[in-house]
């Protein structure tokens, strides 16, 4: 359940919704609300972009596997095990 | 049970499986945090994924449908060896975590991300979040999954998603400024001279 929204927002109202705005879960109305006053707020301005970079510094930091390959071969061949297996 | 899985269901298990592979198999480090236990992980998965093919709806979300049974795989083993440890607090909004970055622009580290590098900071902060906030955290932001879908893997509702979620993320940014401390970046800026901010 997304934090509700006045229009025109108002600093705490925009603070609480600031997951759901940087996560783009509210509705058109409620984003152009939280919009509208970031342009004018230059506190929750600095609050959400400092937020926005947290999330996307977060989102840069999935780590790769390294050795699917031998991974996969170890899959396929537990699968192919348990099928066998099934057959008998 | 020779029949137990029919050939031609049997035949598209590969196909529609492999290809989430990597996908799982991050989730499945990100899970045990250890790169051997991980790959047993995924090899559990694959193996419970085979033995229960006939129960997936062809169609459906496959790569949820993995997540779920490695998360489930993981849980059990993690009761076998009685180091399930959870805790169940979340945030039901970001309040706390601007309230945290209020402070940190009073402690003159309001711009840390133009003062230090912090993906070591970042990763360790990750690595060390607690369950079960560090597996939401790695669903929807490391694994691009809506809170939806992440519901859905987790068998929980989504408003538990959003409020562990806000909580991870509050913790990361909490090790965040601690981070830019111990590198010697804290210091009390003159009171006319901190940034103002919302009365929250």
């Amino acid at each position: 359940m997304s934090t509700p929204l006045v229009s025109p927002a108002d600093c705490q109202t925009v603070v609480r919704a600031l997951w759901d705005y940087l996560d783009r879960q509210l509705d058109e109305p409620q984003m152009a609300a939280i919009d509208a006053h970031l342009a004018e707020c230059a506190s929750c301005r600095a609050h959400s972009t400092f937020e926005r970079r947290l999330v996307d510094e977060i989102r840069t930091a999935r780590a790769q596997h390294q050795d699917a390959a031998e991974l996969r071969t170890r899959v396929l061949e537990t699968i192919r095990r348990s099928r066998a297996e099934e057959r008998q | 049970m020779a029949d137990s899985v029919p050939t031609s269901i049997d035949a598209d298990f590969e196909p529609v499986t492999l290809p989430h592979l990597d996908a799982v198999a991050r989730f499945a480090l990100s899970l045990t945090r250890e790169r051997a236990d991980a790959d047993d992980l995924v090899q559990e998965t694959y193996l419970r994924a085979f033995r229960s093919w006939k129960t997936f709806r062809p169609g459906s979300d496959a790569r949820r449908w993995l997540f779920a049974i490695c998360r489930n795989a993981f849980l059990r083993l993690r009761e076998r060896r009685g180091t399930l440890v959870e805790t169940d607090d979340g945030d039901i909004d970001a309040r706390p975590t601007v309230l945290t970055h209020v402070q940190a622009m009073r402690d003159g580290l309001g711009d840390l991300f133009e003062l230090i590098d912090v993906r070591p900071a970042i990763e360790r902060a990750i690595a060390e979040l607690p369950e079960p906030h560090h597996t939401i955290l790695v669903l929807i932001d490391l694994e691009d999954h809506s809170y939806e879908e992440a519901a859905a893997v987790l068998d929980v509702p989504v408003g538990t998603v959003r409020s562990r979620l806000f909580r991870a993320r509050r913790m990361i940014q909490e090790a965040l400024i601690a981070y830019a401390e111990d590198a010697g970046l804290h210091r009390r800026l003159p009171r006319e001279s901190r940034a103002d901010s919302v009365p929250l």
